[in-house]
């Protein structure tokens, strides 16, 4: 079997592993090095439970062919708590009870922390363009932008 | 486990039509937004692939430039780049708003231009606003360049003229005259990440109130998107104020009919279209008028 040798930096570590070519980015993040915080949902890029920052850009994890990420710079929900510390976005969805289930909860955390990333200061209606891609079946939405939107402000102070 | 599989990987678009000359059965990825769905979906997807080729590298597809009577759009370009490019906001307002419409912001920032159009589907947004703004496409082996209308280069859903050996490089697109307006109207299940149950890309330019050009081309209406002629020959040379959105509205849906036939989606579909056509052609007037 042809395995191809990948070069990446997860957050911010950086990894060495061999693939098969066909290995979708998500099961190499949650079968090989353990981040199963980095959800699958649908696994057609429809639900965003796998949503990743790869080169500051939220994609879906599911849709990633591992040796397509070749020396990218990729975070996940892992990657965000510093110190022990949690990230204020983090904060934030347990301030406003943004999570049920919490199964979405990651993907919808790492798309608005892309978001807050390129646009700390964005209106109700950017929260919910770059939150449009991830689906959440318990809590119905309106406290998870509140909380985005709260992460933001503080962020912002 | 499946057969042995190798993957490709350039930076340099000739070192990829080296491979392509080179292997055979290998199958080529860009934004990975449709091959990632059919891999997963079709359990034949990768049958008898020798190596998938990805291309998400190769930098000189990846610009949008203007040259002095046409706007290059790169293969690579990703819905992202096409949402906020200001050259395709300004020219081919129809093209942005299309590419906006398309998946979730995450689809956009993977997505390509060109894997939208080689992929072919009878819904892909980008093709009505290309075929309305008469892109070329832009074709590219070891044997040569080719470049044939984006039109003419999708014959049947999910079916191209894109030889095994080659690969879609760039579109062309003429920069429009003074006095083009256009749009793109969609109808979903909802918002965002859904595949168009219909659509409409407009492109009309405008003198002194008279439309001179028009083009009117709804997506998924037909196998392969194409501009509606009759409708088309009903707006050209008429005052924008005089048009009867309504009744446009209807032609363009008997004019459907006539095309596909009666279909188990045609009563959803001829309303559907006609209120787009409505909608497209409201929007035309008054952006006219504003205009004036």
């Amino acid at each position: 079997m042809s395995e191809i040798a990948v070069n990446m930096t997860i957050n911010d570590e950086q990894i060495e592993i061999e693939v098969d070519p066909r290995e979708r980015l998500l099961d190499t993040l949650r079968e090989r090095l353990d981040l199963t915080g980095t959800k699958e949902g649908c696994g057609i890029g429809e639900c965003g439970a796998c949503t990743v920052i790869m080169d500051g850009r939220a994609v879906n994890a599911c849709l990633v062919l591992t040796p397509q990420a070749q020396h990218s710079e990729i975070i996940t929900i892992e990657g965000l708590k510093v110190d022990g510390e949690l990230d204020p976005l983090q904060k934030s969805f347990i301030d406003h009870q943004a999570v049920q289930c919490g199964f979405c909860t990651p993907g919808m955390i790492m798309s608005a922390r892309a978001l807050l990333d390129m646009n700390p200061d964005p209106d109700r209606e950017e929260i919910e363009t770059a939150l449009e891609g991830n689906l959440c079946r318990c809590t119905g939405y309106k406290q998870i932008v509140d909380a985005v939107e709260a992460a933001a402000a503080e962020e912002g102070e | 486990m499946a057969a042995d599989m190798n993957f490709y990987s350039s930076t340099d678009l000739q070192y990829a039509l080296e491979i392509l000359d080179d292997e055979e059965n290998i199958k080529v990825v860009a934004g990975g937004t449709d091959f990632l769905v059919d891999m997963k979906e079709e359990e034949d997807f990768l049958a008898g692939c020798s190596g998938i080729l990805d291309l998400t590298n190769i930098e000189e597809l990846k610009g949008i430039e203007k040259r002095d009577d046409h706007v290059e759009i790169g293969a690579l370009v990703t819905h992202r780049e096409l949402v906020r490019s200001d050259i395709i906001q300004e020219h081919y307002p129809a093209l942005a708003q299309a590419a906006r419409t398309i998946g979730s912001t995450q689809i956009r920032n993977r997505g390509t231009i060109g894997g939208n159009i080689c992929n072919a589907a009878a819904c892909a947004d980008t093709f009505g606003p290309l075929v309305a703004f008469e892109a070329d496409v832009e074709l590219e082996s070891l044997a040569g360049t080719r470049v044939m209308p984006a039109q003419e280069f999708v014959e049947w859903p999910y079916q191209t003229k894109l030889r095994d050996d080659e690969l879609l490089t760039r579109f062309r697109l003429p920069l429009p005259e003074a006095g083009t307006f256009s749009s793109f109207q969609k109808i979903g299940r909802r918002q965002a990440v859904a595949i168009t149950r219909v659509s409409l890309a407009l492109a009309a330019r405008v003198e002194g109130n008279v439309v001179k050009d028009i083009r009117v081309v709804p997506g998924s209406a037909t196998p392969v998107p194409q501009p509606f002629s009759r409708v088309e020959s009903s707006i050209r040379n008429s005052r924008t104020a005089a048009l009867e959105p309504e009744k446009l509205g209807e032609m363009a849906a008997e004019e459907m009919v006539e095309i596909t036939g009666e279909r188990w989606s045609t009563p959803y579909k001829k309303p559907a279209l006609s209120t787009l056509v409505r909608r497209a052609v409201r929007a035309l007037q008054e952006e006219v008028k504003a205009d004036e």
